[in-house]
């Protein structure tokens, strides 16, 4: 029976250790793997955005730039995304609202059969993500980070910088808020 | 029950954070209050749609963006710390010709026969570790101490501003060069 090898792949340190070293291939390693996480936290908060190309640009140079200051004790991914984060809340303060960019959201593919019941996830979808959208920007970050990003109370608190009940509030309040704003298509939504 | 608590209960069920007693209590009290059931039923479709929507595919452009800007940063790097180094080693070469100028041209007035003789006498160092030390020794010791005041002073202050200038310019490329060098903190 022929040997196999296992051929392990670095882990995220091993790759920032190598970059510190001066290799910048080992850089695009970890591009690669978090090109789709960065991608979709810029997504989720900008929408289809002209500067969504711009700003993912950003967060990865800004992560190489703060190599240096990665500590191991944390998963790569969440500083990743606490980078990325922190450039979209500072982007959505600086931009005017522009709830018309979110249409692209709700064509995504999906994996239902029936053309009709693709056609009402999309209108949902496109509905809530333009609700969401009006949101102020401290409830519409949790929002994003925990029902969309998947990130914990404790992980939104570290990137917000605020105790894990106020996080635990605001959500509960931007949830009420979502369901206020859909009131008029709630019964839509519904069916 | 007061109304705050199954309030709580929908909440934390959208948490996921709800214990199996409390999933009951929930459960009953959905089963007999219209209001919640309206804002349990609500809330699951929205969180639902936020959690389905599938994640989009990146821009295929992306990484090749992104390691472009990278190498073209890190080459900026590569560049500064050339030209930092070029000035470094200019100041302090700089500074180092006019001190050995200088002596020189106090060898010439002492006469060339005593260049000679001292020539030798360094030649004869040359093959020692740390000769250029000795040179420099020998070059302070017996002429920069005997040449007027003002231009040991002008020579000591052009070589201090060359290594401070060059100290500050190693700084900076140490700070903004951090990544490339691979200095951690």
């Amino acid at each position: 029976m022929p040997e196999e090898t296992i051929i392990l792949e670095p882990s995220d340190y091993e790759l920032v250790k190598t970059c510190l070293s001066g290799r910048d291939d080992a850089f695009s390693t970890l591009v690669a793997r978090y090109k789709r996480l960065v991608w979709n936290v810029i997504y989720n908060f900008t929408g289809d955005h002209p500067d969504s190309h711009d700003l993912s640009q950003e967060v990865f140079l800004r992560v190489y730039r703060s190599l240096h200051r990665y500590n191991p004790e944390y998963k790569f991914s969440t500083w990743v995304m606490r980078i990325a984060a922190n450039l979209c809340i500072n982007w959505l303060r600086k931009k005017k609202p522009d709830p018309a960019s979110v249409d692209e959201m709700a064509s995504v593919k999906d994996n239902r059969s029936n053309p009709e019941e693709q056609y009402l996830e999309k209108e949902r979808a496109q509905r809530i993500q333009e609700a969401v959208a009006t949101l102020p920007i401290k409830y519409r970050v949790p929002i994003i980070l925990f029902h969309r990003q998947g990130l914990s109370y404790k992980e939104i608190a570290g990137i917000l910088n605020q105790p894990e009940t106020i996080v635990k509030n605001r959500l509960h309040r931007a949830r009420q808020m979502l369901r206020d704003r859909l009131t008029f298509v709630m019964e839509d939504i519904r069916t | 029950m007061k109304r705050i608590e199954p309030h709580d209960l929908v909440m934390r069920y959208f948490d996921h954070d709800i214990g199996g007693q409390e999933m009951e209590l929930l459960h009953a009290h959905l089963s007999s209050c219209a209001d919640c059931a309206a804002l349990f039923s609500d809330l699951n479709k929205i969180v639902g749609a936020l959690e389905r929507t599938p994640q989009v595919e990146p821009w295929p452009g992306l990484e090749d963006a992104v390691m472009a800007r990278v190498r073209a940063l890190s080459s900026s790097y590569d560049r500064f710390g050339s030209i930092v180094m070029k000035v470094m080693y200019g100041s302090i070469m700089l500074a180092a010709s006019l001190l050995l100028s200088a002596a020189a041209l106090r060898v010439e007035a002492a006469g060339v026969i005593g260049f000679l003789f001292q020539g030798i006498d360094y030649l004869g160092t040359l093959m020692q570790i740390g000769w250029s030390l000795q040179i420099f020794y020998h070059l302070a010791d017996g002429l920069l101490f005997q040449m007027p005041e003002s231009a040991v002073r002008m020579i000591g202050g052009l070589f201090v501003t060359g290594v401070a200038v060059a100290l500050v310019l190693w700084t900076r490329i140490a700070w903004v060069g951090w990544v490339k060098q691979g200095t951690k903190d």
